[in-house]
């Protein structure tokens, strides 16, 4: 009698693929344990970004904190902020090694440094690529920062190394622009022309690293720029890893797999980090304060009504955020962040516009108004975390004075598109990331042109239009004497805030954490702000590990 | 047993026709607008507008239907709408990465799970019944993302054997394995916990039938009467279990993804998803449907292997 054999189609026994896959993984795995899973590469800086995975690594186009601080180490501006601080006075020197404005500030011309070489072998960065770079992000359709960029007009290129932009209205400040964010970096328009729709996701730039690998949803690698131009980088290697569970992240820190993560918002869990990981890691809150405020759409009754604004106002305690979110939040009392160009200190407003916490004010509010009882009303809401914790701490307050609030909760991709494309939401509250300096703030929230109604509209939630808001905020952008500017500024917020289309709840600040052994090159002191547009630490030839 | 490959074939592209027609519509009426994803708080009414043309998204719905379709028929699955890279090139990426957990995930659970179960019916009432059955249990109440943590605090947190995040060099086998090993532990535990009670039901089921007594009647050793009569008619359910969860895990590995910072086709789709980049969901409930489809059909031509009785006409 023959022995039956349980062959399958390539000879091999169940019995024996079994036995193979079960050695192969033990093998496999046994093998690697001592060295690879927590070998450190030399001269790699390991970097956890509260991310999914990559979105677009154009920096005409990304808005994500996923996409920018990778983009912030690939590509170079014609000027460049000085680590830790972004304000006009920080503006130093990169792509372009002087630069000049007319009298009438409109006209604004860049001297390029010689001999910056892009990545990759794609040569010279020279006024050519300039000039295409800002034709791109003020003409292409697929450009995020049209509306920014539309001031400009004619762009010349004289020689190689000069580049003369003509602007539409005279701007003092044009060249903070022309810096090292979003449609200030300078992109190469060889490899643009070469790499078509490849480009958008391995980017060549002219900055300190460059584009070397995307493992999808795992990380981004960059290498040392040998050729850059301040010196070839101390770290041969940056990794960005998309690390999207906070749980994860932490612990790929305190095992120091990460020299760097995104925090998150959240006193104890910072306090827990840092005292699990050994050798002295820091925390920093770093800057642009996001200015989180609530909107109150004007067409939507009865919030056209003033007192039911300022009743609104007077139900909400910032405290409460304050306990909620812990030492990232600081309430504000103007929708322009204190520590922005322009932004208003509280000492400066007066009492009676602070709107401070004051229930039985807001109710005497009501009554005066006719709803001594209060009233109902609903909005929608995204389900995101912070969103939804603001949304439901102002529910919490506002039915304590009688108003009933009713939130449809959206998925956030949902909320957005409801509260832009189809002008859903009778409040909506926004947790906004902008340069910091007054205008942008101002331009998007209280212009008359900043209604959501209007084809230009971005962020006019309450449908907001005061001619002399307007033109206070012309008054400030026009002039090149900063004193006047900030006068303007103040006169402007005095008047959003006696409107009160907005309720300034205050600001949020993104913890990141750095391991002792990180040198950024640069130093910060204890207690320092730390100012940085992309939200983690900027890169620099001197960074090391 | 060609006509049932060929059959099964025919039904798989009528499947996949169908899903993928009502995934077309119904993520189209979801609310997020991948224009204004992209653009975020800087969307205005006017860029919205010219992203959507420029992303061909302006066009009658229709429209969007016919050219995807042709274009499916043709192997092309679109750019993603948001980086502009092939959707298939993104799918075909990560999809070792999703291979490896499930894979090695089902063959941890039935390594684990089938002799577990057989053990636990053959010593019935025992000790080590009482003791399989409770650790089963427990393992089906929680859920694998639990399992998930409590693997990494030990083996990874505590005796630092394994890495935390990612997974790993793909070209490296040894990173590759390393990254796997605790990921596809999670998963297999969990599958084992359901193969194991499963497996013992149907061995208890099996040895109370009449001809496993003629087989002891006729003086079969007690090996023989297990391995050639009991186990090998216990495989048919074990098989359809590993059929339905190899199904259930590509997706519900998601969360163990998540967990240890894995790539996979889950974490691509959860992405796209938010993003609103409906050809990389599309490209991704693709590759879905066509792995349920083809692990059903090798599930059915499996059972002709395994139970004579079972023929498909």
């Amino acid at each position: 009698m023959t022995k039956p054999t349980h062959s399958t189609t390539n000879g091999l026994s169940r019995r024996e693929v079994l036995a193979y896959g079960i050695g192969g993984l033990i093998a496999t795995a046994s093998m690697s344990l001592p060295t690879s899973a927590l070998a450190q590469q030399a001269n790699t800086l390991r970097i956890g970004l509260n991310a999914r995975d990559i979105g677009v690594l154009h920096p005409h186009v990304a808005t994500g904190g996923n996409d920018v601080p990778v983009i912030a180490s690939i590509f170079s501006g014609l000027v460049r902020y000085e680590p830790t601080r972004v304000n006009i006075t920080a503006i130093q020197p990169d792509l372009a090694e002087s630069w000049e404005m007319s009298d009438d500030f409109a006209v604004h011309t860049f001297h390029l440094r010689k001999g910056v070489q892009w990545h990759k072998g794609y040569g010279e960065v020279t006024s050519a690529d300039v000039a295409y770079s800002l034709a791109n992000v003020r003409d292409s359709e697929q450009s995020t920062f049209r509306p920014l960029y539309s001031n400009m007009g004619e762009i010349e290129t004289p020689d190689d190394y000069t580049v003369v932009i003509h602007l539409n209205e005279p701007d003092p400040t044009f060249v903070t622009a022309m810096a090292n964010w979003q449609g200030g970096f300078v992109i190469c328009r060889k490899a643009v022309e070469e790499m078509g729709d490849l480009y958008r996701t391995e980017p060549v730039g002219s900055g300190p690293f460059q584009f070397e690998r995307y493992t999808p949803q795992d990380n981004i690698s960059l290498t040392a720029h040998k050729d850059y131009y301040a010196g070839a980088p101390a770290l041969e290697r940056v990794v960005y890893s998309y690390v999207p569970d906070e749980t994860s992240r932490r612990f790929a820190f305190v095992q120091q797999e990460l020299d760097i993560i995104q925090g998150a918002s959240n006193e104890d869990w910072l306090t827990e980090v840092v005292n699990s990981t050994p050798g002295n890691p820091k925390v920093d809150l770093l800057g642009p304060a996001r200015s989180v405020n609530l909107h109150m759409k004007a067409t939507v009754e009865p919030l056209g009504n003033p007192l039911v604004r300022q009743a609104i106002a007077h139900a909400i305690n910032r405290d409460d955020f304050e306990q909620f979110f812990g030492p990232v939040f600081k309430g504000t009392n103007s929708s322009i962040p204190p520590s922005y160009f322009g932004g208003l200190k509280t000492a400066d407003i007066p009492d009676e516009l602070k709107y401070g916490f004051d229930p039985e004010k807001s109710k005497a509010l009501l009554a005066e108004a006719g709803f001594p009882d209060g009233f109902e009303i609903s909005t929608v809401c995204s389900e995101r975390g912070d969103y939804l914790a603001l949304a439901q701490i102002v529910q919490e307050r506002l039915s304590k004075v009688g108003i009933a609030l009713k939130l449809d909760i959206l998925d956030h991709g949902s909320w957005v598109a409801a509260i832009i494309k189809e002008k859903r939401g009778s409040l909506v509250w926004s947790i906004s990331s902008r340069y910091p300096s007054a205008e942008y703030l101002m331009r998007e929230f209280f212009l008359c042109d900043a209604r959501v109604s209007q084809p230009s509209g971005v962020q006019g939630f309450a449908e907001y239009c005061n001619p002399d808001f307007d033109v206070a905020y012309q008054a400030a952008i026009a002039s090149g004497d900063p004193d006047v500017r900030l006068e303007e500024f103040a006169k402007a917020q005095m008047i959003a805030l006696k409107d009160l289309p907005v309720v300034p709840l205050g600001t949020m600040s993104t913890p990141v954490l750095r391991q002792g052994y990180v040198n950024l090159g640069y130093e910060i002191a204890e207690g320092d702000d730390v100012t940085s547009l992309p939200y983690l630490y900027q890169l620099s030839p001197a960074t090391s590990v | 047993m060609a006509r049932l490959i060929l059959s099964r074939l025919l039904l798989m592209f009528m499947a996949m026709f169908v899903v993928m027609t009502a995934m077309f519509f119904g993520i189209r009426l979801g609310g997020t607008d991948p224009a204004i994803a992209i653009q975020g708080s800087y969307a205005t009414a006017e860029s919205v507008a010219l992203l959507s043309e420029s992303l061909g998204l302006d066009k009658p719905l229709w429209q969007q239907y016919v050219m995807y379709m042709t274009g499916l028929l043709r192997g092309d699955l679109g750019v993603s709408l948001q980086n502009g890279r092939p959707v298939l090139q993104q799918i075909l990426q990560v999809l070792p990465n999703t291979f490896d957990l499930t894979f090695w995930g089902m063959v941890i659970g039935v390594v684990v799970g089938v002799p577990l179960g057989f053990i636990s019916a053959i010593k019935r009432n025992t000790m080590w019944d009482q003791i399989i059955r409770v650790c089963t249990l427990a393992s089906i109440s929680m859920p694998p993302f639990i399992i998930a943590y409590l693997l990494l605090i030990v083996f990874a947190i505590t005796f630092r054997m394994f890495p935390v995040n990612g997974g790993g060099d793909l070209d490296d086998l040894s990173s590759r394995a390393s990254h796997l090993f605790l990921p596809a532990m999670a998963l297999g535990l969990a599958v084992a916990a359901y193969i194991a009670r499963l497996t013992r039901t149907s061995v208890l089921e099996i040895m109370s039938r009449d001809f496993i007594r003629t087989a002891r009647a006729k003086g079969l050793s007690e090996y023989r009467v297990m391995s050639r009569h009991v186990l090998k008619l216990a495989w048919v359910g074990i098989v359809t279990l590993i059929g339905i969860y190899s199904a259930v895990s590509i997706g519900g590995s998601v969360a163990i993804e998540l967990v240890f910072g894995r790539p996979g086709v889950g974490r691509l789709v959860i992405g796209a998803i938010s993003q609103g980049d409906f050809t990389v969901i599309q490209g991704a409930i693709i590759f879905y449907a066509a792995f349920v489809s083809i692990v059903n059909m090798i599930v059915d031509v499996t059972y002709t292997f395994l139970d004579p009785r079972i023929r498909y006409t």
